[in-house]
């Protein structure tokens, strides 16, 4: 009886054993399974951006760059083994549009989506694709895109409360300037910005002299110019699209403003520059997210020349991001494997990864860009004046 | 009447089931815009359509309600009481609007709706604290009454139905009243009109305040569905959008209307395999129309009918 008591005591600690056994079996082989061998058949990526309307410009550099990196991985063996099968719509210049756009992606159940910088896009977008639980990277550069506590969303991109700051900050403290006037797009991305912009100066106890805006559409913006320079001036803060912020800095250089001009990366951008001639781009001053013709690393200069042959569009700190995002991607899923919710988790642990400009790291709110570039026009070329970390980074 | 009610009976079953075969997602969402934009356009078909003025400020009524919706039911307010406060922002704004342009003709009226359609516009961008600028309203609260929530497309695909059959309904009866013989009156000849004692004004204000409502009404469906608004929902583009549907639908013919709003709401959808391409297909797709059938959509139908019959 005890014998038979302590062969089923035995029994048991050997089943437990072998339980135990199994159980560290599986952790040990977890590992394994997370190495992406197990994502079937391609991996389809989604990508909503507007490639038709007003916005084209922007968007076309995002899925240039998502474009150029899938292309670039297909033909190296995919990620994991397996080819992606990117799925990209246009969401045109409307919200609605954007949404069926969205729709249409997430019935084809991607893996990942990625959205576009157009933040009221994005917003409308972002209760679909959080419902769906697919992780979705955007560049949208309202601050409070990241801010809606959706963990499924993560911005690859600097946003313009990073700029808001910053941009201040640097003509005050360093370029020594008291009296700014702005000028900023009457759109999401200026107004958020011009607002943001105030109260940085404010803290920095200087005052803009006028603040004023201008439509997207808008051809003729000399009434604000002057009346920023009748105000007294010293400085002007430009926040705009490469399109109309080049029509400012045109229309600057003939009224003969030369007061100092500091915007976000469109006052660099290669289609700003492009419709400019020297003299009108001449010195102005620009903090953005980074762009790729300033660097003097071999293998960016070569990537973006590949680009450029590519498309025949210059790339610029959208197509990095979006390709960054895309190269980020792969190494996730190569590690984690395609679920999601690990993809997601991953990403959101991204801590000094190193994309072709910059280091990402993730914070809690999900946003992976914290440095910027400083630039300078000389004539028509944009040269890196340095980098500018958001603080805390 | 057997064979009509029977093939009633067969439409009401085929609207029926139709989101079952659909399921949530994205066809539904596309459906239930393209009903939402039939009745935006059946209100604009009572300015344009009956009453022959031409109208670019549509778009900034029925951003007007749904501005209304989003503000209200966002600050706690039931939602129908969002619904009534929808159609009155857009009544009131019709009024200001209409008594002192609705003396102009043609050209006159058309820029001032187009300069109406942009104030709205810049007012939902720049007047932040209330309208949430260019980064729009979010999580905008469901349809919601009587103890019923509408939360999923599906569901507020049988309201949106039910709320166009209403609209449907109440654009015959008033087209086949007094008002309306008035309003085509007023369209045909105004200066025959008033000379057999129409009050021309009265009836051009009050076709742009009944349209207004339609637009208003259809704001607040689109916020509660939608549940986020910005104003590039709303802008000069959508205006031009929406009278393109009630040409291309027939101008003053309310089937047309509600053909052209579905049609024109679908087709970019079902064309979007094309990629960059597809809007020149359906670019082509409108100019055909407008080239071969100039009443739209509803004279083409009854000429291809006779026709056929002809060849019989």
């Amino acid at each position: 009886m005890l014998s038979r008591r302590l062969l089923s005591v035995s029994s048991l600690s050997r089943l437990s054993s072998v339980l135990l056994l199994s159980v560290a079996v599986t952790n040990v082989s977890a590992p394994a399974f997370a190495q992406g061998a197990t994502c079937a058949g391609p991996i389809t990526i989604g990508l909503t951006t507007p490639t038709t309307g007003n916005l084209a410009l922007l968007g076309i550099q995002a899925k240039n760059g998502v474009e150029f990196a899938v292309e670039e991985m297909n033909k190296a063996g995919g990620i994991a083994g397996q080819q992606i099968n990117l799925l990209a719509e246009d969401t045109g210049a409307s919200s609605t549009d954007a949404l069926n756009a969205m729709n249409r992606i997430i019935e084809q159940k991607p893996l990942v989506v990625f959205g576009s910088m157009i933040s009221p896009h994005v917003f409308t977008q972002t209760p679909n694709v959080a419902k769906a639980e697919i992780p979705f990277l955007v560049a949208a550069t309202n601050a409070k895109v990241t801010q809606q506590n959706v963990p499924w969303l993560l911005r690859i991109h600097a946003h313009d409360g990073q700029l808001a700051d910053l941009i201040p900050r640097y003509l005050v403290n360093d370029l020594k300037k008291k009296a700014p006037g702005i000028i900023a797009v009457a759109d999401d991305y200026g107004l958020g910005a011009s607002k943001g912009i105030q109260e940085t100066l404010a803290g920095l106890n200087v005052k803009a002299v006028a603040v004023t805006s201008y439509a997207p559409s808008d051809k003729d913006m000399t009434a604000q110019l002057l009346q920023i320079k009748d105000a007294g001036a010293d400085s002007i803060i430009l926040f705009g699209r490469p399109a109309d912020v080049a029509v400012v800095m045109k229309q600057m250089d003939e009224l003969g403003i030369t007061l100092t001009l500091i915007g976000n990366s469109s006052t660099v951008a290669q289609t700003t520059l492009a419709n400019l001639s020297a003299q009108a781009a001449n010195g102005a001053y620009a903090i953005g997210g980074m762009i790729p013709q300033t660097s003097t690393d071999p293998k960016v200069l070569d990537w973006a020349s590949r680009v450029m042959a590519r498309y025949k569009v210059p790339a610029d700190n959208f197509t990095v991001a979006y390709y960054d995002a895309m190269q980020l991607l792969k190494q996730t899923i190569e590690k984690v494997g395609c679920d999601k919710t690990a993809i997601r988790n991953s990403l959101q642990a991204t801590k000094d990864w190193k994309g072709m400009l910059i280091s990402y790291v993730a914070d809690a709110r999900g946003d992976l860009a914290h440095t910027l570039g400083i630039y300078k026009n000389d004539g028509k070329t944009p040269k890196l004046v340095g980098t500018i970390k958001e603080p805390g980074f | 009447m057997k064979t009509k009610a029977l093939i009633l009976g067969l439409c009401a079953c085929g609207i029926a089931i139709i989101p079952s075969l659909l399921g949530e997602g994205y066809l539904i969402q596309v459906l239930n815009l393209a009903i939402l934009n039939a009745i935006v356009v059946l209100g604009l078909n009572f300015v344009t359509g009956f009453t022959g003025q031409i109208n670019f400020g549509q778009a900034a009524f029925f951003g007007l309600g749904a501005y209304a919706t989003g503000i209200a039911t966002l600050a706690g307010a039931p939602w129908l009481a969002a619904l009534f406060l929808s159609g009155l922002v857009a009544a009131i704004a019709s009024l200001a609007l209409g008594v002192p342009t609705l003396r102009l003709r043609s050209y006159y009226l058309a820029m001032t709706t187009i300069g109406f359609g942009e104030i709205v516009r810049l007012v939902l961008i720049h007047w932040e604290e209330v309208t949430g600028g260019t980064s729009g309203l979010r999580a905008i609260p469901p349809i919601s009454a009587f103890g019923f929530r509408v939360e999923s497309q599906m569901a507020s695909y049988y309201v949106l139905v039910f709320a166009l059959a209403l609209a449907i309904l109440f654009a015959l009866r008033i087209r086949n009243s007094s008002f309306g013989r008035a309003m085509i009156a007023t369209r045909d000849s105004e200066v025959a009109a008033e000379l057999s004692g129409v009050n021309t004004i009265r009836v051009k204000v009050l076709a742009l305040m009944i349209g207004a409502i339609y637009a208003g009404l259809a704001g607040c469906f689109f916020a509660s569905t939608i549940h986020y608004i910005s104003p590039d929902s709303f802008t000069n583009r959508q205006a031009v959008l929406l009278l393109t549907m009630l040409i291309i639908g027939g101008t003053g013919s309310i089937w047309g209307a509600v053909a052209g709003a579905i049609g024109l709401t679908m087709l970019p959808e079902a064309f979007r395999f094309l990629d960059q391409w597809y809007l020149v297909l359906y670019g082509s797709a409108v100019i055909a129309v407008i080239s071969f059938a100039p009443g739209g959509l509803a004279s083409a139908i009854p000429n291809v009918v006779t026709r056929l019959k002809a060849a019989r």
